[in-house]
């Protein structure tokens, strides 16, 4: 294993990626197959493998469970995961910090804004409703965030990460002012602030699905582009890297995700930051790498993570974001105290 | 015959305050040309305009006869090379890693270098004195390990023009004078380009074919070292009182500070 180990490492070759990213996909289906399996009733791993490929007969109640019931969360939980840690992973590389994460933007705010308002306006949602009504408000705050930083016809860093964190503070602020003057509601508001993934239907899934992962394809494709970028813009550039349209997509690409993650699961915190932190300790901070396994990591992590929270206190469950708290600022404390 | 024409280039990075005034610039094929001159003169401006990092407002930059403005960045990627004065260095690449991010330019729409690949970076970090630190994280070395790490990197371009932002700047003097040497003999072995902007006029004397001397934003002198670096022309230029005669132990200038 030492040679997968960040001190004295070898460039990456194509046998090398392959094999983690095969590991690291193993662990997350063995992570899948334990979220199918356990729950307020057990279902036995025999049975789940059953009714996901239809290899051996399964009890129908068990196939009700682990199909209709736990795997639209699971699958969730997978995407929110994987998407948060890409776009976290993303951030990283174009800020050169390894402290930046999904919601600098702000748009996680703007995606909050917008789904109190629907919890606010319209009690009795549906399944549409909020995630819509959330992801209109990412994409109002993404549209602001990039107008207010667009200057000579480019996306300066600082001026983003700035106008991101006020437009953010901003609609934190009315967050805050929403709840205070609709607070019968405030239960709910509460739990999306914290992230919360036990709205899981196969509807959220279809918004918020073909949305992250398509948005994930290019940030694999620049990969190693942002290895360059990651060394300094005028290094990029010199080395032919068009740094301004990388910059612009890769801002719309951890903009998009981050939307459509917020839109079905709130603010589930701390992924984004520590998965691509921890990936980078792991394996190094060649992105053709760190990437992938960023998203199978990020994945695998937040799977168990809800399986935890909906396991821990059962019947009753916990919201995911406050796991993932409780578990990433400690851990993330423990890294930067050992630098 | 000159491998960069600077013709009539001006700059400014804000409206009325011009960096760069009307500069004419040869660098012929093959030569180690310095850029000196006191701090804000527009050297580094200078060499940003060359490598086309910035555009300038007036005048033309050409490469091999034809415009720069006419390249893709990936084609001036594969004919110059630049090394910035300010490298970030936040993750842990391992020099090898940084190296052969060299090859970019050259393995464009690949997701892995091949082993002629690997071949040029280590001779790269031969050439550079950095081998043995091949499997480090570039965070783990000191200013001058890292500041050679990039000049391999800039050597693996396989370029054919080489521009340097102050490339001895966290040197000791035993590096700053090993990479003097190295840039000297690259020059003149396999006919590279060098242009590289330095306030040590010592080593640029020795070293250099020829000095070009700014000037807030102009091009005070240009020529070989002893026809650029005289008493008088540095008292205009830094301000500065100086003794020049000659290096005991070369045929180049030699350059001593009074007050």
């Amino acid at each position: 294993m030492n040679q997968f180990l960040p001190d004295r490492r070898s460039p990456l070759t194509p046998r090398r990626l392959a094999f983690i990213l095969g590991v690291l996909t193993a662990i997350l289906a063995s992570a899948g197959l334990l979220a199918l399996s356990v729950g307020s009733v057990a279902v036995p791993f025999r049975a789940v493998i059953g009714s996901c490929t239809g290899l051996f007969p399964v009890d129908s109640l068990e196939r009700l469970i682990v199909i209709d019931i736990r795997l639209p969360r699971v699958l969730l939980a997978f995407l929110v995961g994987a998407g948060l840690s890409v776009a976290g992973a993303v951030l990283q590389a174009l800020l050169r910090n390894p402290l930046a994460e999904p919601y600098i933007l702000g748009i996680s705010s703007g995606g909050t804004m917008g789904t109190i308002l629907a919890i606010a306006l319209a009690s009795g949602i549906g399944h549409i409703v909020a995630p819509a009504a959330s992801f209109a408000g990412s994409a109002l705050v993404m549209l602001l965030v990039y107008a207010l930083a667009h200057r000579r016809g480019q996306l300066e860093p600082y001026t983003l990460l700035l106008a991101g964190v006020m437009v953010g503070a901003f609609f934190n602020a009315l967050v805050l002012l929403t709840v205070a003057l609709f607070n019968q509601e405030l239960r709910n508001a509460f739990l999306w602030l914290m992230g919360n993934l036990s709205g899981a239907s196969m509807d959220a899934l279809l918004i918020a699905g073909p949305l992250t992962l398509l948005a994930t394809i290019p940030a694999f494709v620049f990969a190693r582009q942002y290895n360059l970028i990651a060394t300094g813009d005028e290094t990029a550039l010199q080395l032919g890297v068009d740094v301004r349209a990388l910059r612009r997509r890769s801002y719309a690409i951890a903009s998009i995700i981050t939307g459509a993650v917020v839109s079905v699961s709130g603010v589930v915190g701390f992924v984004g930051l520590i998965i691509p932190h921890v990936t980078r300790m792991i394996f190094g901070p060649d992105h053709r790498l760190l990437i992938p396994a960023s998203f199978l990591l990020g994945g695998t992590f937040l799977i168990l993570a809800d399986t935890l929270a909906r396991t821990i206190i059962a019947p009753a469950e916990i919201p995911v974001g406050a796991v993932t708290a409780v578990i990433g600022a400690p851990v993330f404390i423990y890294l930067l105290r050992r630098r | 015959m000159a491998v960069l024409t600077v013709d009539n280039v001006s700059f400014s990075y804000v409206a009325g305050i011009p960096t760069l005034r009307n500069v004419s610039l040869a660098v012929h094929r093959g030569e180690f040309l310095t850029l000196v001159g006191p701090n804000g003169s527009g050297k580094s401006t200078l060499l940003k305009i060359l490598d086309r990092i910035f555009l300038p407002d007036e005048g033309n930059i050409a490469l091999d006869g034809t415009p720069l403005a006419t390249f893709t960045r990936a084609d001036i990627a594969r004919k110059m090379a630049y090394v910035p004065q300010d490298r970030e260095g936040v993750f842990p690449f391992t020099v090898e890693e940084i190296v052969l991010m060299g090859r970019a330019p050259h393995t464009a729409g690949m997701v892995f270098e091949g082993e002629g690949d690997r071949e040029v970076a280590r001779k790269m970090m031969g050439l550079t004195d950095i081998g043995h630190l091949a499997s480090h994280p570039v965070t783990n070395l000191s200013g001058g390990e890292r500041q050679r790490a990039f000049i391999a990197r800039a050597l693996a371009q396989q370029p054919e023009v080489l521009l340097l932002d102050e490339p001895t700047a966290h040197l000791d003097i035993a590096h700053q004078v090993d990479i003097f040497r190295l840039l000297r003999s690259l020059s003149v072995d396999t006919g590279l380009t060098v242009v590289s902007v330095t306030h040590d006029l010592n080593l640029a004397a020795m070293y250099s074919d020829r000095i070009a001397m700014l000037q807030c934003g102009t091009i005070a002198a240009a020529g070989t070292p002893s026809e650029v670096l005289t008493v008088d022309r540095i008292r205009d230029v830094f301000r500065a009182e100086v003794v020049v005669d000659l290096h005991p132990a070369a045929t180049a200038p030699r350059v001593t500070v009074l007050r």
